[in-house]
């Protein structure tokens, strides 16, 4: 069962590196951001201050410091990626009929790019209320 | 990992998974779960923050007002489960990744990663649902 | 009812429902498959 130079493997050589290799790193490494990032917006939003009191005037006061804005919209961003990356590896693994694969991963990427698309208009249109 | 003739015995699970994964599986299962819940989420917070752009505040606030009522106070306590757990499980994930020797503890850290979950959860839910009570 | 919703209200409760609906339907799919998710591959 000798195998030709041909068929055997060629130890030393690294494997193409490709999408997924990036995408494995980007979920971890975004996923470690977005530890640090959620769950401090979710205390403040919910926990340090009570969700009858985070109104529009809370989110203006908020949003009147650009480095809120900033980390807001970095949430936003590496959490639709983070996530939509997710529910990509869910559909590969769910959907299995590739037509609907590819119909399900369309209706993904675009609802993602449009939530995107949409939330960094609302973060940078935003006028903050005078008087508060 | 497991003794071949476990899907014919009787286990925990009754007819046996497939997968034989134990705790492992379920830590698998869980993270996709609560991946899954904290997206969905997302793409419905999106748009309900936007509304702060539409007729001066008044419509974000309209909606706003639906919060304090339990039943969303109750989705906010499932929405912290989902992302303790998340963001726990995908340290611990994180961590037998970068650290391969940890994979021998990883049952000890999923319990790490499940009890702190649900302690953040009902330290957190406690605060969350107290003012509905307390006004 | 003591208030009536606004019509956002009523829209956002419905996404809300919709969404969560969509998640229990997800999470019972997910479970399950541990039991029987080989059969996309299963040796026969």
């Amino acid at each position: 069962m000798a195998l030709t130079v041909r068929e055997q493997p060629r130890v030393g050589r690294r494997p193409r590196q490709n999408f997924e290799t990036w995408a494995w790193f980007f979920m971890r490494i975004s996923g470690l951001v977005l530890v640090f990032l959620a769950l401090a917006h979710f205390s403040i939003t919910h926990l340090v201050h009570d969700v009858t009191n985070t109104n529009s005037s809370f989110v203006s006061d908020r949003w009147n410091n650009p480095l809120w804005r900033i980390y807001d919209w970095t949430l936003l961003s590496l959490g639709l990626l983070h996530g939509v990356n997710g529910l990509r590896m869910i559909t590969d693994d769910y959907v299995r009929a590739p037509g609907k694969r590819a119909a399900t991963k369309a209706v993904l990427y675009g609802v993602t790019f449009t939530m995107l698309v949409y939330g960094t208009f609302t973060i940078v249109s935003f006028t903050p209320y005078h008087g508060h | 990992m497991t003794a071949p003739t476990e899907s014919k015995a009787p286990g925990p699970y009754g007819r046996s998974t497939v997968y034989k994964g134990r705790s492992g599986q379920w830590a698998f299962v869980l993270h996709r779960i609560t991946g899954f819940l904290v997206f969905m989420f997302l793409l419905l917070h999106v748009v309900d923050v936007s509304l702060i752009n539409y007729r001066g505040g008044h419509l974000y606030n309209d909606v706003h007002a639906l919060y304090g009522n339990i039943l969303l106070r109750l989705f906010e306590v499932g929405l912290l489960f989902g992302l303790l757990y998340h963001s726990l499980n995908g340290l611990r994930i994180v961590m037998v990744d970068f650290f391969p020797g940890a994979v021998k503890n990883q049952r000890n850290l999923f319990s790490i990663v499940l009890g702190l979950s649900v302690l953040g959860t009902i330290i957190g839910g406690v605060i969350i649902v107290k003012p509905y009570f307390t006004g | 009812m003591p208030v009536a919703l606004s019509t956002a209200q009523t829209l956002f409760s419905i996404a809300l429902g919709v969404i969560a609906l969509m998640i229990t339907g997800f999470a019972l799919y997910v479970a399950s498959s541990v039991l029987w998710a080989d059969r996309w591959f299963r040796k026969r």
